[in-house]
């Protein structure tokens, strides 16, 4: 298996908090990897940081072996990393299909004069790209709301939405902050096995999760966070079983001496 | 929506474009006098205007009240190549697009690092900037006398002097600034500015390049700005600076809000309306502005969609009850 995304000693600093402190792990082409720890550990801090919405003041991103560090989140994206919000960034006044159709648009190279006039290679890329937003829309169960306003979609619809939006620019890695968030159980398990489709297709998978239950019937491989460092990383189950891990969720004192 | 009624859909629009066209097309026939073509030609001129402006306003969701100012400077730039150079009138167009476009461009580069209100006040200060400048460098546009006898188009020895040519020049520049703004909304840039306004951080995590989209919407509205100026200059034939004030800033802006933002039609609509409006409204006198101020006001209390939005409702209304 080859190594996609490589985090090296990312650190994060606010004023004169340290939200991130030196985290380092590796992502495999194809693997799920969750990432959890309680509120205010330091998942999202991460998520901005390796989407270029934050600049961190130490360490390196690298993608297939390009640095990415604090390049601009649309380059980040160029380069093959994609996400989704917590809080949907949704384009309310675009219909369904369009709102997918801009996570195209970094993959696009139509000039203004051929898209104004139409050319054949501006016509066929726009045909290809709707193509693809069409056939993303049905694999999340969204094509039949095509040309709606994203307000007509229930919130887990839109989630879903968000998703096709991130997948459309055909990124190697796909983030998701907390992809549960107010769906039920029974659409978080549609969202996991959706989850399951992307990444047997080769893209691999971040994604921050509270839901236990979602997150340990999904990933490969879990990193957890708390105050802002690694605490522990290994397969679901030895996560559950890590005393730190379980200290950190419940507040338990700790036994062990902090390193 | 089912593909089914999307396309009937795509045929009540054809209609209402066939028969707007024709309308158009037909109006300098029932229009006989000057005077009423006059104010049709203002009229096609602030379409092609307001639906500039609609590109930053509507697409792009950039508040800019500096858009007279390139206005201003399009029509000076046509205006001093065709009466001192003798320059023909096509190239004074082009002149004044090339112009307003890098000077477009120029205001968007502060403008990227500046957001909202503040955006707005630098823009506002740079039309008065550019006024004040006009008026004061009277070697070239001899100040505030204005620069009058500035000739109608005349394009390859054919003559746009009458109403009623100039009336169809002006509605084929008109036509051609629509079709533009069609395509452009159309296609992954309009999508791109469109994206932009509704959520900038959701438009860059999609691969969306802001900067480079908010320069060419300033630039895209500005060169219509100046080809809109140009065009004025030729039709009034005398500009001064005091025509190119704050006054006419609030209208385009209001031309755009009741026609309703972000639509191809709304700007249309709008600058037809507030142009054609103050004739209709002449027994009313110098209440006029009071009139005028209750209707923006009611505008932006019961259509925030404008005028376009409205009708879309009610077409939607009058499709479900059938």
């Amino acid at each position: 298996m080859s190594t996609v995304l490589k985090v090296a000693g990312v650190t994060k600093i606010f004023g004169g908090l340290t939200a991130l402190d030196s985290v380092s792990f590796e992502l495999e082409k194809g693997k799920v990897l969750g990432l959890v720890g309680p509120n205010g550990s330091g998942k999202s801090t991460l998520l901005n940081v390796l989407s270029g919405v934050y600049r961190p003041e130490d360490g390196s991103v690298t993608l297939h072996d390009r640095n990415v560090t604090g390049l601009a989140p649309y380059l980040i994206t160029t380069q093959g990393m994609a996400r989704t919000f917590q809080n949907l960034q949704l384009f309310q006044g675009l219909s369904v299909g369009d709102n997918v159709l801009v996570g195209r648009t970094c993959r696009m190279s139509s000039t203004l004069v051929g898209s104004i006039f139409g050319s054949s290679f501006s016509r066929k890329e726009e045909r290809e790209a709707k193509e693809q937003a069409r056939s993303l829309l049905s694999l999340v169960g969204l094509d039949r709301f095509i040309n709606e306003p994203p307000s007509m979609l229930s919130y887990g619809q839109r989630r879903l939405l968000e998703i096709a939006r991130a997948l459309a620019s055909s990124p190697s890695v796909l983030m998701l902050d907390e992809p549960c968030a107010g769906l039920s159980q029974g659409e978080a398990d549609e969202l996991a096995a959706f989850i399951r489709t992307v990444s047997a297709q080769g893209t691999s998978v971040i994604v921050i999760e509270h839901n236990m239950r979602f997150i340990m019937g999904l990933v490969d491989h879990i990193v957890a966070l708390n105050f802002g460092r690694k605490i522990a990383e290994g397969d679901p189950r030895s996560i559950r079983e890590n005393e730190d891990v379980i200290a950190a969720y419940l507040g338990r004192k700790k036994r062990h001496a902090e390193n | 929506m089912t593909t089914q009624s999307a396309s009937r859909n795509i045929v009540w629009r054809a209609i209402g474009i066939v028969v707007l066209l024709a309308l158009a097309i037909a109006l300098p026939f029932v229009l006989k006098s000057n005077y009423y073509l006059g104010i049709a030609h203002q009229a096609l001129i602030f379409i092609i205007l307001a639906s500039g402006y609609d590109v930053l306003l509507g697409f792009t969701g950039l508040l800019s009240f500096g858009h007279i100012g390139l206005f201003a400077i399009g029509a000076y730039t046509s205006a001093i190549m065709v009466t001192s150079t003798g320059a023909p009138f096509m190239v004074g167009i082009m002149a004044a697009a090339v112009l307003t476009g890098l000077i477009g461009f120029l205001i968007s580069i502060p403008a990227l690092r500046i957001k909202g209100h503040s955006l707005t006040l630098l823009t506002l200060a740079l039309g008065e900037v550019i006024r004040l400048v006009i008026r004061s460098m009277e070697w070239l546009t001899s100040g505030s006398h204005g620069i009058s006898n500035i000739p109608r188009p005349e394009i390859l020895g054919f003559s746009f002097r009458q109403a009623v040519p100039l009336y169809y020049l002006l509605l084929a520049f008109a036509v051609l600034t629509i079709l533009f703004v069609w395509r452009l909304r159309s296609s992954r840039f309009g999508r791109a500015f469109n994206a932009i306004r509704d959520s900038e951080i959701g438009a860059d995590v999609s691969g969306v390049n802001i900067s480079a989209m908010k320069m060419l919407a300033f630039a895209i509205s500005a060169v219509l700005a100046g080809i809109a100026g140009g065009l004025y200059a030729h039709t009034v034939r005398f500009i001064s600076p005091e025509f190119f004030s704050l006054g006419l800033t609030i209208i385009l802006l209001a031309m755009v809000l009741i026609g309703g933002r972000g639509t191809i039609i709304g700007p249309v609509i709008g600058a037809a309306l507030l142009i054609t409006l103050p004739e209709a409204l002449r027994f009313v006198k110098e209440y006029y502005l009071l009139a005028f101020g209750v209707a923006i006001w009611m505008c932006v209390l019961l259509l925030p969609d404008g005028l376009a939005g409205l009708g879309k409702r009610l077409f939607k209304r009058a499709r479900t009850s059938t």
